[in-house]
C-alpha cells in the first residue's frame, strides 16, 4: 500500500473514533440535564423487563371490579435500572379488546419512545408487543404509567428507579401512592362533567360538612358566607374533585417495611401515582430530610411536611428512632377524607397525629374575599409563587386554629383595617405555626443549572377552569383548539404560569425536565412536574435540546382529558418511525378532549314523569326537558335546545329549540302570558331562539322568542343544597307556570323527590339518576 | 297511682340496660390501656365505641379494657387504632405524640407502653467510631459563670414564644417559671460585673414575670412583657454567649417596642399572628 493511502486510512480511521468518542461522550453528559453526570470506564449493561398487560378482577371493598394488572400485579412492577445501562422493556398488550400505552415519567429519551400515544407513540393495540430501548441517563426516582384514556386510575402505574453508579450504600423503601374507587372512572368523569355532587355526599359521611350545605352553613355560623359565595355563582368548594373508597400505598391499604431497625437511617422514594389527589406527607418519627425531588437531586432541606401534587416525587431519609416500634409514614389527601400508612421498623406502632378535617366555611370565606363577579381572581396584591402562601392554610385547624363552635362567627371580611398591613403572613403557614412546611422556595440544586447561552422564547400560560362545567384549560382554550408550539434547538424556553383557577394544578413537561425559578439563582431546582396554586405566578425554563412532540399538560387525570394542555414541537429530520400517517394521529390525539357526556335525571312521580336530559362537550350542549303527565287534563310537554357556551365563565348559552305541548283546554287559566301575549300552553308546536345566563345567585334565567312571536323568560334553579341530601329545585316563567320540588338523595342513582307543578299539582315520586 | 310508679321504674331499667345495640358475633378480649383517671375512661369507651360494632369496658385501677367487637364486621386492631388515636396507649398501637401532649393534665398517664427513643429524633447519626458515652448536652447558653443565667434565659425565650403563638395559658405559666428562676439564681460566685448588672435587674426581673403569671389576659401580658427587655438585654450584653440573641424592634406597639429572640426569623410577640412578621433586627448581640 503505498503512502497516501495509508495516510487516508489513518484519516479515516481517526475521523472514526472521534464521532464514536464523540457519540459516548454525548451519553454521559446530557445537555438537557445541564451537567455531565458520568465518568467513563464502566461497561453498559442492557436490563431487561418483560410486562404483560391482562384485565383483572380485585376487590379492595367487598365489592369485585374490573382493573389492569401487569405481570399479575397492582401497581406494576417496580423496574430497577443503573444510570449508564441501556433500558430495554418488552411490553406485551394481552388484553382482549383494548389499546395501551405505556408513559415513563421523568425520562429523557428518544421522542418516539415517550408513549403518548397518537402523539409519539402507536399505541399498543391488543394481542400487540413493543419494545421499548433506550440508555439510561440519568438517575432518581421516577414512575411509569399508562397514557389511554383513564386507565391509569385503575391499575396501570408502577414506580421506576434508576439507581446512581456509585450510589452510597442505605436501606431504602420504594412507595408508589395510588387510589381506589369503585366506581368505573367512566362514571366517574361524566358525574364530573354533569357537576353531580355525589362524591361530596360520599365524603360528608365521613367527613361532615364536605357538602357546604345551607344547613352546615348555618350549623358553623356562616350563612352570610355561603350566601356571599352563591351570590359570587361558585359552587361548593371541592378540595379534591373525587370520592375514593381508600387509598393505597404499593397497592395495600397499608404498607411495611419491619427489616428495618432502631438507629437506621432510611431513604424512602414516594412517588404520587395517584389520578387526581394530592397527598400530605408526614411522619411519627421526627421530621424528614428531603433529599430530591422528581428524580433531581436537592440540597438537603429538613421539615415536618410537604404535600406531593399529582405525579411528583420525592425523595426523603427518614430515622428510626426507638427500637421494637414502628414508626407511621402517613400520606392524607389534600381533603383530609382518606389516608394511607407506610409502617417502617417493626413492634408497636407509634401513630402519627392525623390531619383534623378541613374547616370548609374559612376557605369558603377566603374565596369570596378572592373571587370577583366577573369570576376573576383578585390576589390583593399578594403575588403569590411557589407554594410559599397557602391560602388554604385558612381550613388548616393545626396551623390556624381549631374550627369555630356555635356562638362564635365566622369572621366577615378580612380587608377592614388592613391597609397597608403586609399580608404576605396571613397565609404563609411557615410564619404562623411551629410546623415547618417544605415549599419550592427551599429546593436548591447541588450543581448549577443555568440553561446554556441562546436566544429565549417566552410564552404566558394563565391556566382556567371552572366546577360548574368542568372544562379546564389555558387561556380558556384546549388542546384541540390550538395549534402547536414550535420550538427550535439552541433555544431556551421559559413558561410564565399563572392560576386563574380555583383549583391548583400538577403541570408536567414531557422529555424535559425544567429550572423552576425560585430565588437561588444558578442553583434553580430541576423538576417535571410544578404544583401551582390558585393566583399564584411561576416561571420555569427549559433548553429545547430535544426534537420531537412533548405534551405539557395539568396531570390530574380528569383535567387533562378536558384539555388543559399544549404540545411543543421540536422540528425532527425525519418523520416519526412509528406513526406513519402523521395527519391522522395528530386527529385521533386531538380527540380525547372534544368527547361527549351524557346524564339523564326523571323523576316517576304520582303526577307524571318529569325530566331533563343533556349531551354535551365542552362548549357544546343539547338538552331536552318533558314533563308527562298521565291524563289528557294534565298534557304532556316536550322541549329540547342545543347551544354553544360563550365566555371565561361560561355563562352565556345562546341557543335554539323546539318546544311542543299539548293538552285538554282549560278555562280557569290565564288568557294571556306576562308580556300581554295569548297563552298557548293547551297546544303548542313551535321553534324557538333564545339565551340562559347564570345570574348570582346561581339561577339560570332563560330568555327566548318562539316561532309564534310569543316570548318567554324563566327563572330556575335546580339542586340548591337545603342540607347535604335534600335539595331544593324552584322554576318560574312569564307563562305563570311554576314548579318547587323537594329531593331526598338516597344514593348515586335514586332520590325522593315531592314537588308542586302549576299545570300538574302536587306528586310524590322517585328521582332516577343517570 | 302505684302502678304507674312501678311502670315507670320498669322502664327505667329497661332504658338503662338496654343502651347499646347487640354486637353479633361477638368477641371478647381483655387487653392493657394506660390512662389515669375517669376522663380517661370517658375518652377511652367513647373512642372505642360504634353502635352494633364494638365497645370497651376500661377499669382505671387494673388499665385494662374488656373489648368486645363484631368479628366479621372490624377488628381488635381497628379498635385499638381508634383509642390510640384518642391519646392512649395500647400493646399494638402508641397515640400520635401531639395528640397525647394535647390530653388535659391530669389524663396525661406514663406512657409505659412506649420505647425510649435511641437518639435524639432527628438527629443524624455518626457512627465514626467515636466513643459517644460521655458527651456533654450542647448548649448555648452563657459560659462560665453565666451559666448560672440559663434558666432565665430559657424561661424568657419560652414566654416569648408562648406570647407569639397568642397563647395566653401558656404564657402565664412560662411567665411563673421565669419569676421562680429568677429567684432561684445563686449569686454567690458570681463575678463582680455580672453582679453588678444582676443586682440592678434581679427585682424589676422577678416582679414582673410575677405580674404577667397573674393576669390572664393576653393583652396585659404582653404590655408588662414589653418591661422585660430592657433588663434582659443587660443581662445579655453582660454576658454574650456564642449563639447571636437578635433585638428586635416592632414600631407599631405601643409607640415601639422591643424584645428578644434566638431566631433571626420576625415573629412578633406583641401581636402574634395578626402581624406576624412586623418588626426588623436592632441589633446582634454575640460574643
Amino acid at each position: 500500500m503505498n503512502a497516501f493511502r495509508m495516510i487516508r486510512l489513518v484519516i479515516h480511521l481517526l475521523v472514526l473514533l472521534i464521532l464514536l468518542a464523540g457519540r459516548v461522550m454525548a451519553q454521559t453528559a446530557h445537555p438537557a440535564l445541564g451537567t455531565s453526570r458520568l465518568q467513563g470506564g464502566f461497561t453498559p449493561q442492557v436490563t431487561r423487563y418483560d410486562l404483560v398487560i391482562t384485565d383483572t378482577l380485585v376487590n379492595y371493598t367487598g365489592k369485585e371490579r374490573k382493573a389492569y394488572a401487569v405481570n399479575g400485579s397492582i401497581p406494576m412492577p417496580t423496574l430497577t435500572f443503573t444510570e449508564g445501562d441501556t433500558a430495554m422493556i418488552v411490553v406485551r398488550n394481552a388484553m382482549a379488546k383494548e389499546e395501551t400505552s405505556l408513559h415513563w415519567h421523568g425520562l429523557i429519551l428518544p421522542y418516539p419512545l415517550d408513549g403518548v400515544p397518537y402523539l409519539t407513540t402507536a399505541p399498543i393495540k391488543a394481542g400487540e408487543t413493543q419494545v421499548y430501548k433506550f440508555p439510561l441517563v440519568q438517575s432518581g426516582t421516577y414512575w411509569y404509567h399508562s397514557h389511554t384514556g383513564l386507565q391509569e386510575q385503575n391499575g396501570m402505574h408502577g414506580a421506576l428507579i434508576i439507581h446512581k453508579r456509585e450510589a452510597p450504600a442505605m436501606p431504602e423503601h420504594v412507595v408508589i401512592l395510588s387510589e381506589w374507587t369503585d366506581m368505573k372512572p367512566k362514571e366517574v368523569h361524566r358525574r364530573l362533567h354533569a357537576a353531580n355532587d355525589w362524591s361530596a355526599i360520599k365524603k360528608h359521611r365521613i367527613r361532615p360538612g364536605t357538602v357546604q350545605s345551607y344547613s352546615d352553613a348555618i350549623g358553623q355560623r356562616a350563612l352570610g358566607v355561603k350566601l356571599t359565595n352563591e351570590w359570587k355563582r361558585m359552587n361548593a368548594m371541592d378540595v379534591s374533585d373525587v370520592y375514593y373508597d381508600l387509598l393505597l400505598a404499593n397497592g395495600r391499604p397499608v404498607d411495611e417495611a419491619p427489616q428495618l431497625k432502631a438507629g437506621d437511617r432510611v431513604r424512602v422514594r414516594l412517588i404520587n401515582g395517584g389520578a387526581s389527589s394530592y397527598f400530605w406527607i408526614t411522619y411519627a418519627g421526627g421530621k424528614m430530610t428531603v433529599v430530591a425531588s422528581d428524580g433531581m437531586d436537592v440540597e438537603p432541606v429538613e421539615v415536618d411536611r410537604f404535600i406531593m401534587g399529582v405525579a411528583e416525587t420525592y425523595d426523603i431519609i427518614v430515622t428510626i428512632p426507638a427500637d421494637s416500634t414502628a414508626y407511621e409514614l402517613l400520606a392524607t389527601s389534600e381533603d383530609r377524607v382518606r389516608s394511607t400508612s407506610v409502617w417502617l421498623g417493626s413492634g408497636i406502632r407509634q401513630l402519627a397525629a392525623p390531619l383534623q378535617p378541613l374547616k370548609y366555611f374559612e376557605g369558603m370565606k377566603m374565596m369570596n374575599d378572592m373571587m370577583r363577579m366577573n369570576g376573576d381572581l383578585d390576589d390583593m396584591g399578594m403575588h403569590m409563587s411557589l407554594q410559599q402562601m397557602d391560602m388554604n392554610v385558612v381550613m388548616y385547624p393545626e396551623i390556624t386554629g381549631e374550627e369555630k363552635r356555635r356562638g362564635e362567627n365566622v369572621k366577615k371580611g378580612g380587608k377592614a383595617g388592613h391597609e397597608g398591613m403586609d399580608h404576605g403572613n396571613m397565609y404563609n403557614s411557615n410564619t404562623l405555626s411551629d410546623i415547618v412546611t417544605l415549599n419550592y422556595a427551599m429546593l436548591r440544586s447541588p450543581a448549577p443549572t443555568a440553561l446554556p447561552p441562546g436566544p429565549m422564547k417566552e410564552l404566558k400560560f394563565t391556566l382556567t377552569g371552572n366546577m360548574n362545567r368542568y372544562l379546564w384549560a389555558i387561556d380558556n382554550k384546549t388542546v384541540s383548539e390550538t395549534d402547536r408550539i414550535l420550538i427550535r434547538k439552541g433555544e431556551n424556553v421559559r413558561i410564565i404560569l399563572y392560576n386563574n383557577s380555583m383549583m391548583r394544578h400538577p403541570m408536567h413537561l414531557h422529555g424535559h425536565f425544567f429550572r423552576v425559578v425560585n430565588g437561588q439563582g444558578d442553583h434553580a431546582p430541576l423538576k417535571n412536574v410544578l404544583d401551582i396554586m390558585p393566583m399564584e405566578t411561576d416561571t420555569i425554563e427549559f433548553a429545547a435540546t430535544e426534537e420531537g412532540d412533548w405534551f405539557f399538560h395539568c396531570h390530574i387525570l380528569y383535567h387533562m382529558m378536558s384539555g388543559m394542555g399544549r404540545v411543543f414541537t421540536n422540528p425532527t429530520d425525519e418523520p416519526n418511525p412509528v406513526l406513519p400517517d402523521p395527519a391522522k394521529a395528530w386527529k385521533h390525539f386531538l380527540r380525547e378532549d372534544k368527547a361527549w357526556h351524557g346524564m339523564a335525571m326523571s323523576d316517576f312521580a304520582t303526577n307524571g314523569i318529569d325530566g331533563e336530559a343533556m349531551l354535551m362537550n365542552k362548549r357544546w350542549a343539547l338538552q331536552a326537558e318533558w314533563r308527562l303527565g298521565y291524563t289528557a287534563m294534565h298534557g304532556q310537554e316536550v322541549e329540547a335546545h342545543f347551544g354553544r357556551y360563550f365566555g371565561k365563565m361560561q355563562w352565556w348559552f345562546p341557543n335554539v329549540g323546539i318546544d311542543w305541548r299539548t293538552r285538554e283546554e282549560h278555562d280557569e287559566d290565564r288568557e294571556e302570558n306576562l308580556f300581554g301575549q295569548r297563552n298557548t300552553k293547551n297546544s303548542r308546536s313551535v321553534a324557538h331562539i333564545g339565551f340562559q345566563y347564570t345570574l348570582p345567585m346561581l339561577l339560570v334565567l332563560d330568555a327566548r322568542i318562539d316561532t309564534d312571536g310569543r316570548l318567554r323568560t324563566q327563572l330556575m334553579r335546580h339542586d340548591i343544597p337545603l342540607t347535604p341530601r335534600l335539595r331544593l329545585d324552584l322554576m318560574g316563567n312569564s307563562d305563570y307556570e311554576y314548579m318547587a320540588g323537594l329531593r331526598y338523595v338516597l344514593d348515586k342513582t335514586w332520590a325522593l323527590r315531592t314537588h308542586y307543578d302549576s299545570d300538574m299539582g302536587w306528586g310524590v315520586g322517585l328521582t332516577l339518576t343517570y | 297511682m302505684r302502678t304507674i310508679n312501678i311502670l315507670f321504674a320498669l322502664a327505667a331499667m329497661l332504658a338503662l340496660t338496654s343502651c347499646s345495640a347487640q354486637i353479633k358475633h361477638a368477641q371478647t378480649t381483655t387487653v392493657r390501656i394506660d390512662g389515669d383517671c375517669p376522663m380517661c375512661e370517658k375518652t377511652i369507651e367513647k373512642a372505642a365505641y360504634v353502635k352494633g360494632e364494638a365497645e370497651a369496658d376500661w377499669d382505671v385501677d387494673a388499665k385494662t379494657a374488656r373489648i368486645t367487637f363484631d368479628s366479621t364486621r372490624t377488628t381488635l386492631d381497628a379498635v385499638l387504632q381508634r383509642i390510640a388515636h384518642a391519646g392512649y396507649d395500647s400493646e399494638r398501637y402508641l397515640a400520635p405524640d401531639a395528640v397525647y401532649a394535647a390530653l388535659p393534665g391530669c389524663c396525661q398517664y406514663e406512657r409505659t407502653f412506649k420505647q425510649k427513643p435511641m437518639t435524639t429524633p432527628g438527629a443524624v447519626v455518626d457512627h465514626g467510631g467515636h466513643d459517644h458515652g460521655h458527651d456533654a448536652p450542647a448548649t448555648d447558653a452563657p459560659q462560665a459563670t453565666g451559666e448560672a443565667l440559663a434558666p432565665v434565659f430559657e424561661a424568657y425565650f419560652a414566654l416569648k414564644d408562648a406570647l407569639v403563638t397568642s397563647d395566653a395559658k401558656k404564657a402565664a405559666a412560662q411567665a411563673a417559671v421565669l419569676s421562680a428562676a429568677v429567684k432561684a439564681v445563686p449569686m454567690e460566685g458570681m463575678e463582680a460585673d455580672l453582679h453588678a448588672v444582676w443586682m440592678r435587674v434581679m427585682e424589676l426581673l422577678a416582679n414582673t414575670s410575677a405580674g404577667i403569671a397573674s393576669k390572664p389576659k393576653l393583652e396585659e401580658q404582653r404590655k408588662a412583657f414589653a418591661e422585660l427587655t430592657e433588663p434582659m438585654l443587660a443581662l445579655v450584653k453582660a454576658r454574650p454567649g456564642s449563639a447571636p440573641i437578635y433585638l428586635d424592634h416592632c414600631p407599631m406597639y405601643e409607640g415601639g417596642s422591643d424584645w428578644l429572640s434566638r431566631d433571626k426569623a420576625i415573629r412578633n410577640p406583641f401581636y402574634g399572628a395578626q402581624m406576624m412578621s412586623c418588626g426588623s433586627v436592632k441589633e446582634t448581640i454575640a460574643k
